[in-house]
């Protein structure tokens, strides 16, 4: 018997040591779905990026599982491209080169002739390549085969973990595609992997500013006081994207703008800035306050004018001309599917009552951008004239996700000149221009933290269910609808979301 | 862009800055000022490139002292650098000679940015005392480089004037290389080192400084063995190191200029590619953290406790 204790601590590593690097221990990943778009533009640049930066551990082994018939050869050329195409950092001969040597590719179907083959794999690079054992498995492939992967998992011995040893489980959105088959799923992956060793990614609990709502809530002094009902006026959660669905019909017709993009990424976000303040900034204690705040939220009723949602049809994108949904190759010419939405949510507590979020996501809108615009109310008495303030709007603190991260903050100030006029105007502090241009991408982040153990930034499971909660409602009164509006594309988003906005006499903020 | 300005004075250096900065918008939100101290005799260029290289991480406000000879007339001469020659950052490089060279605090002085730190960083030979030099004491943080003007006692006597704040880059040096000597640890068995051995050339510093945060963490006898100087001087300086434990040695050796091997009993050799740190990259990473350092202040004092031995022939 080896001298372990299970409270054992490096002695190499000290509190007050913020230099010494966080490398991952032994250990190696193996891909399911390696030769699809996200292993090749996301996942494989950013295993490169890490070890480039020296935090891989030595000895770090890549494992592919596909049904194609290739060489070791054949996946370090593939690796390699993906790299060259996709990595952030400089491409470094020598750590490439320690990167193929651990790089390996097993061909298979999700069958036992296939895992078995895995499975003797691994074995072997435990022997040869240190990897102790120690194995986290990427399921980058549709969710339709997570039921397969998992059971040919366990069946083969491979879900369980040895001693001193451990085997987790990267899963990706979509998580269902209503509460019921959130829960399903999670069964099934759950009765193969305890919850600890599942790491569900929402790679945008990756990006820095998101984090940083956080440090910004609950580091300062500045914000906090005001960030409630008695200031807070509304608060608008904008994903905006310019692309269209060319190509992508297999896995949008029938999903829609709502699933894909308000179920993870704007609720995850929602949680983030409505949340309380954790206990501590320790990972059980973050999902304890998120999960209570998707507990108290709810749709605002009734949905017919609460809600918006919108199909985009042909115009311009900036300066090119494109089709609608419905001529896109693939697409249904009478999909209902919607490609905006957009909905109001409420929140039951002494700090949000009264306070609607609105959330909007979208394809083909004006251009590309993420952000949370927290709009306060007016202030309460005025000394300066109607006509003194014509051009103050309300103040507001906005949240960029991207791009260009950063906040901004709006307010009044006076214009110069011998009259008094008071006109917005923003202070702004943009990330790339205070920091680094070296913030790692976030699947890069989310991959470290996975060897790491380190599940902060990771949606639980009891997080997916209750953001589906609050969403069915919404999806269901929206599936017996019909058609959704049209949008013209370029545009941001169909004349509904506007009116939606213009019952409480708001509007939308041009992002 | 490069504004000159010969024969100047602050007032009109700082007047430079903030047209500079209104012309040019990209210049906001720097986040600390860098007050760079060398003689005019040094490598201006590389020391200009150095500071660049970094500020692409960190914005900064760059201010180059260059002093001259003491004796002649004083005089001072400007170069402001904003945009490109700058990187991320506004530089002011400035030669001073006369009077102007012993009153080097006040020159800065109207030039720091408000309620930002000040960092003083001394490229090649440093004060006896850095906390006490009128630059050091603006100063949260002091770097210096000790790898410049290697003298027999240099480590004793930045053990014996250490102030909260110093560092120096013959630790940054070793920051990759002590988390892959870390992450050996990690692995199991968890078995506590008995003895450690380590070695590298003389005149090394990152060697001994290497040796004391060992002996502090680690609290058993560390031993620093000299050998014979490198052939290639890109190679890591720490050549070897042994750690001795119940089951066997675990070693950590440099292979070539970038690559280390790990070795533990009874299991696979594995090989890990470590990148050599430029003079840049240490900059970068003393201004990541603008706190006092109390694990280089550990690792200093520990090195009483090292063991050293010669094996040179």
């Amino acid at each position: 018997m080896t001298a372990t204790t299970p409270d054992w601590v490096n002695p190499l590593r000290a509190a007050d040591d913020k230099r010494l690097p966080q490398i991952a221990g032994p250990s190696g990943m193996v891909i399911f779905g390696v030769t699809g778009d996200l292993a090749r533009r996301k996942l494989l640049p950013a295993i490169y990026d890490l070890a480039n930066r020296g935090l891989l551990p030595a000895g770090f082994t890549l494992v592919g599982f596909g049904r194609r018939a290739w060489s070791k050869q054949d996946f370090e050329d593939y690796v390699r491209e993906a790299v060259e195409a996709g990595a952030r950092t400089k491409f470094r001969e020598h750590v490439w080169e320690r990167l193929a040597e651990g790089a390996h590719f097993v061909e298979g179907n999700f069958d036992e002739a296939g895992f078995d083959r895995l499975a003797a794999t691994l074995a072997e690079m435990d022997t040869t390549r240190g990897t102790a054992g120690n194995w986290a498995f990427y399921l980058s492939v549709p969710p339709d085969y997570f039921s397969d992967v998992c059971h040919q998992l366990q069946r083969s011995g491979l879900a369980e973990a040895g001693e001193d040893s451990w085997r987790r489980v990267i899963i990706e959105k979509p998580f269902g595609h209503d509460q019921e088959t959130a829960r399903e799923l999670n069964q099934v992956v759950n009765a193969v992997f305890p919850e600890k060793a599942v790491f569900r990614i929402d790679h945008y609990l990756g990006k820095e500013t998101v984090q940083n709502i956080l440090a910004l809530r609950f580091a300062n002094q500045l914000f906090d006081p005001l960030w409630n009902s008695h200031y807070v006026d509304h608060v608008q959660i904008t994903m905006a994207e310019d692309i269209g669905l060319g190509g992508r019909a297999g896995y949008y017709d029938g999903i829609g703008a709502a699933r894909d993009v308000i179920q993870n990424h704007l609720i995850q976000l929602l949680a983030l800035i409505a949340m309380e303040e954790p206990v501590a900034f320790e990972p059980t204690e973050l999902q304890a306050e998120k999960v209570k705040v998707l507990r108290a939220t709810s749709p605002v009723y009734p949905l017919n004018k609460t809600t918006a949602r919108g199909q985009y049809t042909a115009g311009w994108q900036g300066s090119q001309p494109v089709i609608g949904l419905r001529e896109e190759e693939g697409f249904d010419p009478e999909s209902t599917t919607e490609t905006y939405a957009a909905c109001t949510l409420q929140i039951h507590s002494r700090r949000w009552a009264g306070v609607p979020f609105y959330l909007r996501t979208g394809k083909r809108l004006g251009r590309r951008v993420t952000e949370i615009a927290v709009v306060f109310k007016e202030a309460p008495h005025q000394p300066f004239t109607q006509s003194q303030r014509t051009s103050l709007g309300q103040n507001a603190v906005v949240i960029r996700v991207q791009p260009d991260e950063g906040v901004l903050m709006r307010f009044g100030s006076k214009v110069p000149g011998s009259a008094m006029e008071v006109r917005d105007v923003n202070m702004d502090f943009s990330y790339a221009e205070a920091f680094t241009e070296e913030s790692p991408e976030a699947y890069e982040r989310l991959i470290l933290d996975v060897l790491l153990d380190e599940p902060s930034l990771f949606p639980t499971n009891e997080e997916v269910e209750l953001s589906w909660e609050i969403l069915d409602p919404i999806l269901d009164y929206w599936a017996a609808q019909g058609r959704p509006d049209g949008y013209r594309a370029g545009t941001w988003g169909p004349a509904s979301a506007d009116r939606m906005l213009e019952r409480t006499g708001r509007t939308w903020r041009r992002p | 862009m490069i504004i000159n300005l010969p024969h100047t004075t602050t007032r009109k250096i700082a007047a430079s800055l903030l047209e500079a900065r209104e012309s040019n918008s990209q210049i906001t939100g720097r986040v600390l000022t860098l007050i760079v101290v060398a003689s005019a005799e040094d490598d201006v260029d590389h020391i200009i490139s150095v500071t660049r290289d970094a500020s692409h991480e960190h914005p900064a406000r760059v201010i180059v002292l260059l002093t001259g000879d003491a004796d002649e007339d004083t005089h001072l001469d400007a170069e402001v650098r904003v945009g490109g020659h700058a990187g991320a950052s506004e530089m002011v490089v400035m030669r001073l000679t006369g009077e102007l060279t012993h009153h080097l605090e006040s020159v800065v002085t109207p030039l720091l940015l408000p309620d930002t730190p000040v960092v003083a960083w001394w490229p090649t030979t440093a004060p006896d005392n850095p906390s006490e030099h009128p630059i050091g004491e603006l100063a949260q943080r002091r770097i210096t480089n000790a790898a410049h003007d290697v003298t027999a006692d240099i480590l004793t006597r930045l053990r014996d004037t250490y102030a909260p704040g110093d560092s120096d880059m013959m630790w940054s040096k070793i920051t990759g290389w002590r988390g892959i000597v870390a992450s050996t640890l990690d692995r199991h068995p968890h078995e506590p080192v008995e003895a450690v051995t380590l070695s590298g050339p003389a005149g090394t510093p990152s060697v001994d400084i290497a040796a004391g945060w060992l002996a502090d963490r680690l609290g058993v006898p560390v031993t620093r063995v000299i050998t014979a100087p490198l052939d290639d001087d890109r190679v890591f300086p720490v050549r070897h190191l042994r750690f001795d434990r119940a089951s066997g040695p675990l070693t950590v050796d440099v292979l070539d200029h970038r690559t280390v091997r790990v070795a533990l009993p009874g299991r696979p050799e594995s090989l890990v590619s470590m990148v050599i740190r430029s003079d840049a990259d240490c900059l970068s990473e003393e201004l990541r953290h603008l706190d006092p350092d109390l694990a280089y202040a550990n690792a200093l004092r520990g090195l009483p406790r090292v063991t050293v031995t010669d094996e040179r022939d």
